[in-house]
């Protein structure tokens, strides 16, 4: 069975107000929702799955980046 | 005192009109002036400076998808709720609509059902809403067209004065749907945990005694916790 492809389009405004909040916040959407998970609070399963993978994600990526270093 | 220095503005514009004795005139003069200053300085301003931050930071509200809890409670208070928002730079919680936006400090500080008990908080006011505006606007109309015979008073006497009297006569609504949310986070949550939620919101206790136009004493709020069965 083909895999769906889904894009998803954000307006510029939408996308710079993200970019603020992350900067803001000091962490991206994806870590507050894991910082969340690790305070006690529960999201549906699809959301815990995904956020579990990005963050698996994010350590790959800063273990490169400092091989690169 | 914010209360006191209000009703001493309206009392001030209420002498001013009523006394035609130049003398007396004078006298609500300077204590209207005495009165405004101050009712300026401890709350107009405060009040425009914090809707005014939480204008100015609506960009620090990051929207996340509904926690389970969340969800869980709302359909056991038979709310419906949009969107739920983390805001960085504030440690409140407050409604936009059918959204709840907290503050990422108060998260920091409770645990889940504390923030719950917040949340379910701010789901009764989303609940209640239409029949607050129902009935602030019933209590207010009659207000508004009394204040219409003001309207001969110099132009920022006319202002400030209408301005604190609708103040000081609303504040106890605003109170009553406070205490009203609060028993409602109470019973779907757990008094305790509406009791050390509100505890932890008073970051200076000496604040705990202090009320606002919009919100009763912490310590008020509690003990109406305490005394339900």
């Amino acid at each position: 069975m083909g895999k769906k492809v889904i894009s998803l389009s954000l307006s510029e405004k939408t996308v710079k107000r993200l970019d603020e909040a992350s900067a803001a916040l000091g962490m991206s959407r994806s870590e507050l929702i894991e910082y969340m998970i690790e305070k006690g609070w529960h999201f549906p399963k699809e959301i815990e799955d995904t956020i579990r993978k990005i963050s698996k994600l994010q350590i790959k990526a800063k273990a490169k980046l400092k091989e690169m270093k | 005192m914010r209360c006191v220095v209000a009703f001493l503005v309206v009392t001030s514009v209420t002498f001013f009109k009523i006394f035609s004795d130049p003398v007396m005139k004078l006298l609500s003069c300077i204590l209207f002036f005495i009165s405004a200053e101050m009712y300026s300085l401890t709350t107009l301003v405060p009040m425009l400076l914090s809707y005014l931050v939480i204008l100015r930071s609506s960009h620090e509200v990051m929207w996340i998808p509904i926690p389970k809890e969340v969800i869980d409670l709302a359909h056991r208070m038979r709310v419906k709720v949009k969107k739920l928002g983390i805001h960085l730079s504030l440690y409140n919680a407050y409604t936009k609509g059918s959204s709840i936006i907290i503050g990422k400090a108060l998260l920091d500080r409770l645990n889940v059902e504390e923030s719950c008990a917040i949340i379910a908080h701010e789901l009764s006011h989303i609940k209640r809403r239409p029949v607050e505006i129902i009935i602030k606007s019933t209590y207010l109309i009659p207000i508004s067209l009394s204040i219409i015979s003001w309207t001969s008073l110099p132009y920022v006497m006319f202002l400030l004065g209408a301005l604190a009297y609708m103040v000081v006569l609303i504040t106890p609504l605003n109170w009553l749907f406070e205490l009203l949310a609060d028993i409602d986070a109470a019973k779907y949550v757990g008094k305790e945990h509406i009791k050390s939620a509100l505890l932890a919101l008073a970051i200076d206790k000496r604040k705990l005694n202090e009320p606002s136009e919009t919100h009763p004493p912490i310590i008020k709020r509690i003990k109406n916790i305490e005394q339900l069965d």
